[in-house]
C-alpha cells in the first residue's frame, strides 16, 4: 500500500511539472493559435539558466527566478522577431511547426555549446530536503513544493484569465483578434506577452525538474513529446483540458513503472491513441 | 411534378431554434427566392437540405427518394448542387481547371490516377462548353485568385454547372457585388433557368433582384417559413412588411 | 501550362543524366553512397510530399513507413539470404500500404494540428517498440551486415539498381500527381467543401494517396537497407520525419522535384557540415528558419527568380 501511495505522490509532482510546460504550450495554441512545438526547448533553457545562476550565485530560489525570467524573455523576443512574420500566411500551420523545429534544433544545440554535452546537477535547497513522514510513509518534501507551486500556478492562472481586465483582453483576442485590435488594444504585444508567459512557465518547469531528473541537452525533446500528449489528450487551447491530461499522462506514468518497466515509456502513446480514436478532439473538447 | 420536398424539418444549435417545422415543395423548373433578415436561418435551411448538416427532425425528399441521412457528396450525385455565398472556388488553380475538376467528378474520373489528366475529353469539352456560355474563355488561363470579385462568383456558378444540377441551391449570388456585376448575374440567373432548365432557388437580399428574376418567394423569420407566394403578393403581405419593419426598427 | 509540361520534361532528362553519369565518371565509394542517399532520400521526400504538397496535410510521422520498409528488408535478408533483397523492397511497401490503411483510418479522421501530432505518436511508438522488442529487432544495437541482392552486390551496382527503382517511382508519383486524382488532391488542399458538394469524399481521397505515399516511402526505406548494410531504430525517430520535412519545404512543396533537389541540397549539407563541427543540428536549424522566413516557396523559388530576371 505504502509504495502505491508514495508512487502517487511521484506522479503528482510529474503531472505538476508537465502541467506548467503544457499549460504553457496550450495557451499559446488556444490565444495565438500556434503551435509551438519548441516548447520543451524553453524547459530545458529553464534547467540550464537556473544550473547557471546557481553557480555565480549559490541560491536555489534566485535560479528559479532568472530561469523564468529568462525562458520568458528568450521566447517573447523569437516571437517577436520570428513568429509574427508567419501570422496570416498561406499554410500558416505546417510553417509554424517548421519554425519551431528549427528553434529546438538551434536552442538545443545551442544548450550543448554553452554548457557541453555532460549531465549537470541542481542541489535542492536545504530547506526541501528530506521528507515527510506519514505512519511508514515517506514523502519527499520537494515532490510536496512542486505540486503546491503547480497548484498555486494553476490558481493564479483561472484567477487571471477570468477576473481581471488582462485577462478578458487575452480571452477576446482568443475569439476575434481584429475585433480586439478596433478596440484599441495592441492584439500583436498581448500575443508576444503571451507568449512570453507561457515560455516562462516552461522555464520555470525546467528549473524545478532539474533537482528531480539530470540536466542534459536531450531533456527538450523528452518533454515537448510528453506535454504534446498532455494537450492533444485534454483538448489544445483548454487549460483544464491541460491540467486533466497531465494528471493522467503522470500518473500513467508512475504506476506503468511499477507494473510493466520495459514498456512504461509507450504507455503515454497508447493513451493518446486510443482517446483520440473515441475523442478526436480530446477529453475536453468542446465545439467552439 | 415536385422537384425537392421539405417536411417538418427541425433544427436546433444549442438553445438557438434555427429551424421550427419547416414544410414546402420546390417544383421541378421553379425559379424562386428565399428572403429573410439576418439570422433567419436561410443558409442553415441550405445546409440541411443539402445534406451538410443533420436536422434534429423531418425529413427531405430529392427527386422521390429520403435523401435526409445521405451524406453531402452522395446527394451532390443525385444533382442538387450548390454555389455559395463567399465563392467556393480553387484559387491556385488555373480558372479552366477550376471547372474542368468538376466536369471530372462528374464523369466519376475523380478516382482515376494512372492517366494525365488531359487523356479526358469528355470532362475536357464539358468544361470548355461551360466557360464560352459564361463568358469566361478569355480569362481561362489566368490563376482563379486573379479574378475580379465578381467573376470568382460566376466561376463558382460555372463550377456548380459541370455538375449537370437538376436543382441549384445558391446562397446570394449578388452579395458583395457592384451595381453592373449585380446587373450582368440577373441575366445569368434567368439564362440558367431558361437555356439550362434548371430548377434554381436563391437566397438573396437585393429586393430588385428578387422582384425582377423570382417567380415565387419564400419568406422566413426566426427559422419560421411565414410566407411563401409570387413576389408582387409577398411585397403586399403585412406579415412580411412587419418582420422587415421589425428588423429595421431594431 | 505547355510551358509547364516543358519544363517537367528538362527537368526528368536532367535528373537522369546527372545520376547516370555519376556512375560513369570512376567515382569514389563516398561520392557514390552520397548519391545513393540522395535518390533515396529524395523519393522518400517526393513520396511524402505526395500528401503534404497537395492537400496540405502535414504527416510527423512518415519515418514510420520508410523505416517499415528498411527493416522488412534488413531483418528477412538477415534471416533468408540476399536472394529476396528486392522482392522484400517490394513487399515492404506493400505491408506498409496495408498498415497505412489502418493507420489513416484513425489519423486522417483529424486535420490540422491534431493529424500531425497523431501520426507522430504513431512513428514514436513503432519507434518505442523497436527498441524495447530486442529478440525481434535487435533494440538499439539494430541491424548490421544486411546483403546487397545478386548482381547489384557492389556499391556501383547497388548504386545503378536505387537508380532505376527510384526512377521508376518518382514516375509512377508524378503520373498520380498529374492525373485526376492529382487533381483532386489539390482542390482538397485549396477547398475541402467545395470539393465535398461536387460529390466526392475528401477523407477516402486523402486516405488513398496516404496509402501511396506509405507505399513509396517504404520503398525507399528498403532501398537504405542496402547502402550501409546497416538500420538502426532511429530511422523510425521523429527527427527522421522531420528530416524529410525539411527537404520538402527547402526544395519546395509546391513544385514536383523540389523535394528532390531539398534532399540533394540537404544531404550534401550534411556530409560537409558534419566533418567540419558536431554542431549540425545548429547550422541546419538556421537554414530552416531561413528558409521559412526567407524562401517559403522553396529553393525552386529561386529558379523562377532568375528566369522572370532573364525574361525581362
Amino acid at each position: 500500500m505504502e509504495i502505491y501511495i508514495s508512487q502517487f505522490i511521484g506522479g503528482l509532482s510529474v503531472a505538476m511539472l508537465l502541467f506548467l510546460v503544457a499549460s504553457g504550450l496550450s495557451l499559446i495554441f488556444g490565444v495565438a493559435n500556434i503551435f509551438n512545438f519548441a516548447h520543451g526547448s524553453f524547459y530545458l533553457l529553464g534547467s540550464y539558466i537556473a544550473y547557471q545562476t546557481i553557480s555565480l550565485f549559490p541560491n536555489f530560489w534566485i535560479g528559479l527566478i532568472t530561469a523564468t525570467i529568462g525562458a520568458g524573455l528568450i521566447g517573447a523576443i523569437l516571437e517577436f522577431i520570428f513568429l509574427k512574420r508567419l501570422y496570416g500566411r498561406v499554410n500558416e500551420g505546417p510553417f509554424q511547426i517548421l519554425l519551431t523545429y528549427s528553434f529546438i534544433l538551434i536552442l538545443d544545440d545551442a544548450v550543448k555549446f554553452i554548457w557541453g554535452p555532460e549531465y549537470k546537477t541542481i542541489v535542492k535547497p536545504d530547506i526541501l530536503e528530506g521528507s515527510f513522514v506519514i505512519g511508514s510513509i515517506f514523502i519527499p518534501k520537494y515532490n510536496v513544493f512542486i505540486i503546491i507551486v503547480g497548484i498555486a500556478i494553476a490558481l493564479l492562472a483561472w484567477y487571471v484569465l477570468n477576473k481581471t481586465k488582462a485577462g478578458m483582453i487575452v480571452r477576446a483576442s482568443s475569439l476575434d483578434r481584429t475585433m480586439v485590435g478596433l478596440l484599441g488594444v495592441n492584439v500583436s504585444m498581448v500575443m508576444t506577452a503571451v507568449f512570453g508567459i507561457a515560455t516562462a512557465l516552461g522555464g520555470l518547469a525546467g528549473a524545478m525538474a532539474a533537482p528531480l531528473r539530470t540536466v542534459t541537452p536531450g531533456a527538450g525533446i523528452e518533454v515537448i513529446i510528453d506535454s504534446l500528449i498532455v494537450v492533444v489528450l485534454g483538448g489544445l487551447g483548454n487549460f483544464w483540458g491541460a491540467l486533466l491530461g497531465a494528471l493522467i499522462i503522470g500518473e500513467v506514468n508512475a504506476f506503468g513503472i511499477l507494473w510493466i518497466p520495459q514498456w512504461a515509456s509507450l504507455l503515454s502513446f497508447a493513451i493518446m491513441i486510443i482517446v483520440l480514436i473515441f475523442k478526436p478532439q480530446g477529453l475536453f473538447s468542446k465545439s467552439r | 411534378m415536385v422537384l425537392c420536398e421539405i417536411k417538418g424539418l427541425d433544427k436546433r444549435f444549442g438553445g438557438i431554434h434555427v429551424t421550427r417545422s419547416m414544410d414546402f415543395k420546390i417544383q421541378e423548373g421553379e425559379l424562386s427566392a428565399i428572403i429573410g433578415p439576418n439570422g433567419a436561418g436561410k443558409t442553415t435551411l441550405f445546409n440541411l437540405i443539402s445534406g451538410f448538416i443533420r436536422p434534429d427532425k423531418g425529413q427531405v425528399f430529392f427527386m422521390g427518394r429520403d435523401i435526409t441521412n445521405m451524406t453531402p457528396e452522395n446527394i451532390t450525385r443525385l444533382g442538387m448542387v450548390r454555389s455559395f455565398q463567399v465563392s467556393s472556388i480553387f484559387p491556385d488553380e488555373k480558372v479552366f481547371d477550376n471547372i474542368f475538376l468538376a466536369a471530372l467528378s462528374y464523369h466519376k474520373k475523380n478516382w482515376s490516377f494512372y492517366k494525365t489528366n488531359t487523356a479526358y475529353k469528355d470532362a475536357m469539352k464539358d468544361a470548355e462548353i461551360i466557360l464560352n456560355s459564361l463568358n469566361l474563355n478569355e480569362k481561362a488561363h489566368l490563376w482563379a485568385y486573379e479574378l475580379s470579385h465578381g467573376d470568382q462568383k460566376v466561376l463558382d456558378i460555372a463550377i456548380a454547372l459541370a455538375m449537370k444540377p437538376s436543382l441549384l441551391l445558391m446562397d446570394e449570388p449578388t452579395s458583395g457585388m457592384s451595381p453592373d456585376e449585380r446587373k450582368r448575374m440577373k441575366v445569368l440567373l434567368k439564362r440558367l433557368h431558361e437555356e439550362f432548365k434548371i430548377t434554381i432557388v436563391f437566397i438573396e437580399h437585393d429586393m430588385d433582384m428578387v422582384m425582377d428574376v423570382a417567380q415565387k418567394v419564400r419568406v422566413l423569420v426566426q427559422g419560421q417559413l411565414i410566407a411563401e407566394n409570387t413576389p408582387e403578393v409577398i411585397m403586399q403581405t403585412q406579415s412580411v412588411i412587419d418582420a422587415y419593419l421589425g428588423e429595421d426598427g431594431f | 501550362m505547355m510551358n509547364n509540361i516543358k519544363g517537367q520534361y528538362i527537368g526528368w532528362i536532367v535528373f537522369f543524366i546527372v545520376f547516370m553519369s555519376l556512375a560513369f565518371l570512376n567515382p569514389t565509394e563516398h561520392t557514390i553512397n552520397i548519391a545513393s542517399k540522395i535518390l533515396v532520400m529524395g523519393l522518400f521526400a517526393t513520396a511524402f510530399n505526395l500528401l503534404f504538397g497537395t492537400t496540405g496535410l502535414l504527416s510527423f510521422g512518415h519515418a514510420l513507413f520508410f523505416g517499415l520498409g528498411a527493416y522488412i528488408t534488413g531483418m528477412v535478408v538477415k534471416s533468408y539470404g540476399a536472394e529476396v533483397f528486392i522482392p522484400m523492397v517490394f513487399l515492404g511497401g506493400i505491408i506498409s500500404a496495408i498498415v497505412s490503411i489502418l493507420l489513416g483510418f484513425l489519423c486522417l479522421r483529424l486535420t490540422g494540428v491534431y493529424f500531425t501530432m497523431l501520426t507522430l505518436a504513431f512513428a514514436q511508438l513503432v519507434w518505442g517498440i523497436t527498441i524495447k522488442w530486442y529478440n525481434f529487432t535487435g533494440g538499439d544495437d539494430g541491424i548490421q551486415g544486411i546483403e546487397r541482392p545478386p548482381l547489384f552486390d557492389t556499391f556501383s551496382s547497388y548504386y545503378i539498381l536505387i537508380l532505376i527503382v527510384v526512377f521508376i517511382s518518382m514516375l509512377l508519383i508524378y503520373i498520380v500527381r498529374s492525373s485526376p486524382f492529382g487533381m483532386v488532391l489539390r482542390g482538397i488542399g485549396q477547398n475541402p467543401k467545395r470539393i465535398t458538394f461536387l460529390g466526392m469524399n475528401v477523407y477516402r481521397h486523402c486516405l488513398f494517396a496516404y496509402v501511396i505515399s506509405a507505399f513509396f516511402s517504404a520503398i525507399a526505406g528498403g532501398l537504405f537497407a542496402g547502402i550501409d548494410g546497416s538500420i538502426h531504430p532511429n530511422l523510425f525517430f521523429w527527427t527522421q520525419s522531420g528530416g524529410v520535412i525539411l527537404m520538402t519545404i527547402l526544395g519546395g512543396l509546391n513544385s514536383f522535384f523540389g523535394p528532390l533537389i531539398g534532399a540533394t541540397i540537404f544531404i550534401i549539407l550534411e556530409d560537409v557540415v558534419i566533418r567540419q563541427t558536431e554542431y549540425w543540428s545548429f547550422v541546419i536549424g538556421v537554414i530552416m528558419l531561413s528558409a521559412v522566413i526567407f524562401l517559403p516557396k522553396g529553393v525552386i523559388s529561386l529558379l523562377d527568380f532568375i528566369q522572370r530576371l532573364r525574361k525581362t
